[in-house]
């Protein structure tokens, strides 16, 4: 099985436990990843604020530069996939965008956008190409009755009409995935709600004290830890969990991990291959749910 | 906006907003808003910032009120508005194109402007600094994949993104 990867800003920049624990696993699962040359930002909903046709014409040359390659494209980053989805849903439906971009692509890099060639997040590639029965054979060391509050964050489920992921009111890729791991993904009323992220370039504190009323949810329902697939959203949770504590007044000490650093812990691999001590919060206490070997 | 009323004068109403916003690309029919509030009950920034607020106001035809209004920035782009509307009114891609227009005029929030100038710099949002660049090294993971900076400009001239962006009121 073979991806162009693509890392997208925030994670070379600030989140690499999630590339670092991300190709970990997928050496062991035999799938192989192909570093995407070239490719800038994908604007993101940040750019798509200020002009929604930069955003949407950043991904759409990304896209095509995979499909040049022939690669389903394999993304980490939510803001990513959902940048991408909304790119190429353009493009299929409005002539007038599609003629845009091959105007472009012609002047940028002698391209036509074309190809059959797939979007997929990291975990549709769990879910879907490998499958939870091969991830079951993998687990060695389970996390027996880790209890975990899965946040999926926004841009992987909605709009649902578009992003075509999960059932954006009542998903269950993610908690599956959890759960194989032999940890519980348990209910959490605030679940669903936004981090709030995208607005912390905006209004700081309002950003913040979002994840604040969620890591508090997460807390009050008895999560030992916050699983997520979203960069954005683990350092919103996880880096900014300080940050948090000093606009909200309150202590949390909730771990926030990447989706694949938990899988890594079950397949076996040290805390240091998934790199758990890039995390800011001390993820020190799941380690005892792990079963001996 | 932050009054219990919105105030209306004739002389700021223009009938064609919600036309122009639904024949976007990003599209968003304010007109087949039934003001149920769904879109508001959803919002996690809906203290400041009601969707069907806004989209009423859409339908009012008041763009000089909407395009100067903070809270429009306040959106967390979290598409549960859009998701929910019974009406396929899109309120979160209404709000998108109300931003646009307000960028146009040169009302672009600080930070928003400062992505802006790292991705005309380096095509990205965030800089990855040289430190950055080793620490990735220490742990053994590949250099990162180089960006077509000029390449990349292009996309932000041909979109007027760089013109949009040095008409910003600083």
């Amino acid at each position: 099985m073979k991806y162009a990867y693509y890392l997208g800003c925030l994670i070379p920049a600030r989140a690499n436990q999630y590339d670092l624990s991300t190709r970990v696993v997928a050496k062991k699962l035999g799938i192989e990843l192909v570093d995407l040359e070239g490719a800038g930002c994908c604007g993101s909903v940040l750019v798509r604020s200020v002009d929604f046709r930069t955003n949407l014409m950043m991904s759409a040359r990304i896209l095509a530069l995979a499909k040049n390659m022939g690669l389903d494209l394999l993304v980490l980053c939510s803001g990513c996939y959902e940048s991408l989805m909304e790119a190429e849903n353009l493009i299929e439906r409005s002539e007038n965008f599609r003629e845009q971009v091959n105007a472009l692509l012609k002047s940028t890099d002698n391209l036509v956008y074309g190809g059959g060639e797939k979007i997929k997040h990291l975990v549709q590639v769990l879910y879907d190409d490998i499958g939870l029965e091969r991830l079951r054979d993998e687990i060695k060391r389970p996390l027996d009755g880790l209890r975990v509050a899965v946040h999926y964050g926004c841009h992987v489920l909605r709009p649902s009409s578009t992003l075509k992921f999960d059932n954006a009111e009542n998903p269950k890729i993610l908690d599956d995935l959890v759960e194989i791991t032999g940890a519980k993904s348990i209910y959490w009323p605030l679940k669903l709600w936004c981090c709030g992220s995208p607005i912390l370039a905006i209004d700081k504190d309002l950003s913040l004290s979002i994840a604040g009323m969620k890591l508090k949810s997460a807390k009050e329902a008895g999560a030992d830890c916050i699983v997520t697939i979203c960069p954005s959203c683990q350092i919103q949770f996880d880096t900014l969990q300080p940050e948090i504590s000093r606009v909200t007044g309150e202590q949390y000490n909730m771990p926030v991990l990447l989706y694949p650093q938990l899988l890594g812990l079950a397949m076996g691999f040290s805390p240091e291959e998934v790199g758990l001590h890039l995390n800011r919060i001390s993820a020190e206490s799941l380690l005892k749910f792990q079963r001996k070997t | 906006m932050s009054e219990a009323v919105i105030p209306l004068k004739s002389s700021e109403i223009d009938p064609n907003l919600k036309f122009e916003i639904a024949g976007t690309e990003l599209g968003g029919k304010a007109f087949w808003c039934i003001q149920c509030g769904m879109c508001t009950s959803g919002c996690p920034v809906a203290e400041f910032l009601k969707p069907h607020r806004i989209v009423k106001m859409v339908m009012l035809g008041l763009r000089e009120q909407l395009i100067s209004c903070k809270e429009i920035w306040l959106c967390t782009t979290c598409f549960t508005c859009s998701e929910r509307c019974p009406q396929e009114v899109n309120p979160a891609n209404i709000i998108f194109s109300l931003k646009n227009m307000a960028a146009k005029r040169g009302i672009i929030p600080r930070g928003l402007r400062d992505i802006g100038k790292n991705l005309a710099e380096t095509g990205r949002i965030i800089k990855i600094s040289a430190v950055r660049e080793r620490k990735r090294m220490k742990l053994g993971l590949p250099k990162i994949p180089q960006v077509h900076v000029e390449k990349n400009r292009k996309i932000l001239e041909e979109t007027s993104f760089i013109k949009t962006l040095e008409g910003a009121k600083q």
